[in-house]
């Protein structure tokens, strides 16, 4: 695999094109050097493209082409038997008492007469004796009577509250003579989202093309190469990996409900739009935040409460991609509560090893099995640790305290890769015929190999330059995204 | 011996039910010290309610995609403050977390209590009850005077000033969060654990302590709902609503008066004083109606300003072009260039200056011209 190395330290262009001046400036052309092979100082960019990879790089099982810029997918949700209270007359203190019938309006027309009704806190039961229609308060109104014969009890208003649950049980009818209920369906929901272009230029002037520098490039094939060229389109081509692979996790869908989209280019008064990204659609399902310590409390509930939504049986495997903030977190995590159970000993004869006569100190939890046997892995995602976004929050001060990581690297996303009746849950999509267009704007300047051949000597342009053009689209496609969280460190 | 000595009947104003006004007056005293020192309760309630602004994404699939669980987690900075003041972490965590402050695993077992924070907030919004019992009233008393002048000062910010909004939140959230440690040893809350929640919503990120806030950061997904306040500011927006309507009535029957409160207030709404001088008496009227409705402080300001009328003839000169005011610069001056002062107050204290008159009558000659 063919990896990034900066090539020089402090020095950028960002003129927006390239000639020989270019080099000078980049201070690359000057003669007198000890080594003719450059120091990386970096290391080597890898890893920055999880999503492109779990996608595209997985072939058509993690792609999806489409003619339309928009795209719709059906969906199922889970059978619902509870409805909230809307509003209930809180001048009635005792509501029920000595077999009264009380009214109390819920949010939707979900529930049903001669049905039964618990209370949120369990044990106390009504029936619903009338369905009386839609209510004052945008909701809709029925009538509820105690089960209990006492003549005493009464419901506790606290269960009458706005917003409180109850949960709808089977009807009770008399033994002849009875009417007819209804029942409820669920039909399926349709969603959607749509696609994003992006657009590259890269314009050189002169014989940027034929320049020779006394540095060494490692080219794709694994060789080397003095042509400067070739080291700036390789930073051209991982620039746009590097971006691509941002947007489709922090990219925000754009389109308002009527179909319009307010982002406008100026240039020409046709709309932009954007696709929604990882995280966006992680957040709309799940999100969670936590503080200087992350405890496996917190790890059990905020994952094992999203799994529990889930009607699917079995075990789970499920992997959070965090960056190395989180990593350490997690570890953290499972040795406090290991500690706290007295497990001090056996957690030391795993941490310390023998080493070449010596003794190495070091190993850390990656997995954790909960009580009803969901396997929680933890997966390393590097992005979050030397993506631009890990970048920018040293650059502004946003570190974590303890650690002094990015704050960004203390997150996790559970992502749901999982395949669903053949078809595998998160997929890229692209428009067909916009899947990645290449063009090139000949003038004089000499055209690289690596931009492809073009013949003859007809030019587009008399001023001396070229410029190769790129174009793609891109678009996050996620069938089912209930099991998908963000669990991230504040500050 | 003296003769007009009278036995004490009880009859005398100074002398009523047998005791001396003294005596009276000392037992008021006695009543009121023991009022001070006997416990007392400060019933209050706030909402943490949701920013309902939902993303373009959901908006799009509103009818298929699951609800949204309105999750508060925990954070560094709050789980760090509210661990750090001894007194208040021995006062309230015991009860909580079950453990004396004497064990060795308290201040750990405080922190994970901190960090496993996982509030959800009901769509409509949940309540929670941060009454606080003291010990003794005139603790409360002294703990109000002081959220008085904390709350005053972050009110006194104006509002159509975003960063002066955030500055003022900031100093609010310290000043107010040590207010509140400082009760440790006054009393205890009603409800330890909904205080908590309370005390940590200040300290979050991502709860919006003023509304105003909302649309200029997008973390922002949750706000503090003060019904207290809300109720007092209504009420006070009630009284200020009743003093305006008897100040509109009063100047219904002082035309000049009237006239200048209606350029005063298209002054202060960026209105086009040219223009609305036009509009005819019932249309002028209707428009101050619905300023006394809308803003009632600032209609009872302009009527309780003394040198309305002589700011409202500089605001008709400038409009009219006899007096000179640059867009960019609040100096003002005369046509020919001679100075009148540098901003309105001065441009007021130099027509009040009798050595002025003379200038002062040209204008106003000018006026009745109009």
């Amino acid at each position: 695999m063919y990896k990034l190395r900066e090539v020089s330290r402090g020095n950028y262009d960002d003129r927006g094109y390239s000639n020989e001046e270019t080099i000078a400036n980049l201070a690359i052309t000057k003669a007198a050097e000890i080594n003719n092979v450059l120091t990386y100082t970096y290391g080597y960019d890898d890893d920055r493209f999880p999503l492109t990879f779990l996608t595209e790089g997985q072939g058509t099982v993690g792609t999806v082409d489409i003619d339309t810029v928009q795209w719709t997918w059906k969906t199922m949700g889970r059978t619902k038997f509870n409805d909230y209270v809307l509003y209930f007359n809180t001048a009635n203190t005792t509501p029920g008492k000595g077999g009264a019938m009380f009214e109390v309006e819920f949010a939707t027309h979900w529930l049903i007469e001669q049905y039964g009704l618990i209370a949120p806190d369990g044990v106390t039961q009504v029936r619903i004796m009338k369905d009386m229609g839609p209510g004052a308060h945008g909701g809709f109104l029925y009538r509820l009577k105690l089960t209990t014969p006492n003549p005493n009890a009464f419901v506790d208003p606290d269960h009458l509250k706005v917003g409180k649950y109850w949960t709808m049980t089977a009807p009770t009818i008399p033994e002849s003579y009875s009417k007819g209920n209804r029942s409820n369906v669920m039909g399926p929901g349709k969603m959607t989202s749509q696609l994003e272009f992006h657009r590259y230029s890269k314009e050189i002037a002169g014989n940027l093309s034929n320049v020779i520098v006394t540095y060494e490039f490692k080219t794709k094939g694994g060789g080397t190469t003095n042509l400067w060229i070739n080291e700036e389109m390789r930073q051209h081509d991982l620039q746009i990996r590097v971006m691509d692979e941002e947007r489709l996790w922090f990219a925000e869908y754009n389109r308002l409900e009527d179909g319009t989209i307010p982002l406008i280019d100026p240039d020409n008064g046709k709309p932009i739009p954007h696709t929604a990204g990882m995280q966006e659609i992680c957040r709309e399902s799940n999100y969670d935040t936590y503080g200087e310590y992350l405890t496996l409390n917190k790890i059990e509930r905020t994952v094992g409460d999203i799994l529990d939504k889930s009607t699917d049986t079995g075990t789970m495997e499920v992997v959070l991609f965090a960056g190395k903030g989180f990593m350490d977190d997690f570890d953290m995590a499972i040795r406090n509560d290991a500690r706290s159970e007295g497990f001090a000993t056996p957690l030391g004869d795993k941490m310390i090893e023998d080493f070449e006569g010596g003794l190495s100190y070091g190993k850390y939890f990656r997995r954790y099995k909960t009580v009803d046997n969901h396997i929680i892995t933890v997966k390393h995602l590097s992005f979050l640790d030397k993506g631009s976004l890990a970048d920018t929050d040293r650059a502004n001060g946003n570190i974590h305290p303890r650690t002094g990581h990015p704050i960004c690297s203390h997150q996790a996303f559970m992502i749901d890769f999982s395949t669903y009746e053949g078809l595998r849950n998160v997929r890229k999509v692209r428009q067909k015929g916009q899947i990645y267009h290449k063009g090139i704007y000949k003038g004089l300047t000499p055209i690289p190999p690596s931009w492809g051949g073009i013949s003859g000597d007809a030019i587009s342009t008399t001023v001396d330059k070229s410029s190769y053009e790129i174009k793609n689209s891109y678009g996050l496609q996620v069938n089912n995204a209930t099991k998908m969280m963000q669990l991230k460190c504040v500050l | 011996m003296d003769i007009n000595n009278k036995p004490n009947t009880g009859a005398s104003p100074a002398n009523v039910g047998g005791k001396t006004a003294a005596q009276t007056a000392a037992q008021a005293d006695a009543e009121k010290a023991a009022e001070l020192e006997a416990p007392y309760t400060d019933k209050r309630s706030v909402t943490i309610a949701p920013v309902q602004q939902f993303s373009a994404y959901r908006r799009a699939n509103i009818k298929s995609i699951g609800p949204k669980k309105n999750v508060i987690g925990s954070s560094i900075n709050s789980t760090r403050i509210l661990s750090s003041n001894k007194t208040e972490v021995e006062a309230y965590f015991p009860q909580i977390i079950g453990m004396s402050p004497n064990n060795p695993e308290f201040v750990t077992r405080v922190k994970a209590y901190l960090s496993n924070i996982s509030f959800n907030v009901a769509d409509a919004g949940t309540t929670l009850n941060i009454s606080f019992v003291y010990n003794r009233k005139k603790d409360y008393l002294a703990i109000k005077a002081k959220e008085d002048k904390i709350n005053e000062k972050r009110e006194a910010v104006a509002r159509n000033n975003i960063s002066a909004i955030k500055d003022a939140i900031k100093v609010w959230v310290q000043e107010i969060n040590d207010l509140e440690t400082s009760k440790a040893s006054l009393g205890r809350p009603e409800n330890i654990e909904d205080y908590l929640i309370y005390r940590h919503c200040i300290l979050y990120k991502e709860v919006a302590k003023d509304i105003a806030l909302i649309n200029s950061d997008a973390s922002l997904r949750f706000y503090i709902r003060d019904e207290n306040k809300e109720a007092e500011r209504a009420k006070r927006l009630v009284d200020e609503r009743k003093k305006a309507m008897r100040n509109f009535l009063v100047l219904e029957d002082n035309t000049k008066k009237r006239n200048a409160v209606y350029i005063q207030m298209i002054v202060n709404n960026n209105g086009n004083i040219a223009e609305a001088m036009l509009k005819s008496s019932d249309e002028q009227t209707a428009a101050l109606m619905s300023y006394v409705n809308e803003s009632p402080d600032k209609f009872n300001s302009l009527f309780d300003d003394k040198n309305v009328e002589m700011k409202a003839f500089i605001e008709a000169l400038i409009a009219r072009g006899e007096l000179l005011r640059p867009e960019y610069n609040q100096q003002i001056s005369t046509a020919d260039g001679t100075f009148i002062g540098s901003n309105m107050n001065e441009a007021v204290a130099y027509f009040n200056n009798p050595t002025n008159k003379p200038v002062l009558e040209a204008m106003q000659n000018k006026y009745k011209l109009f």
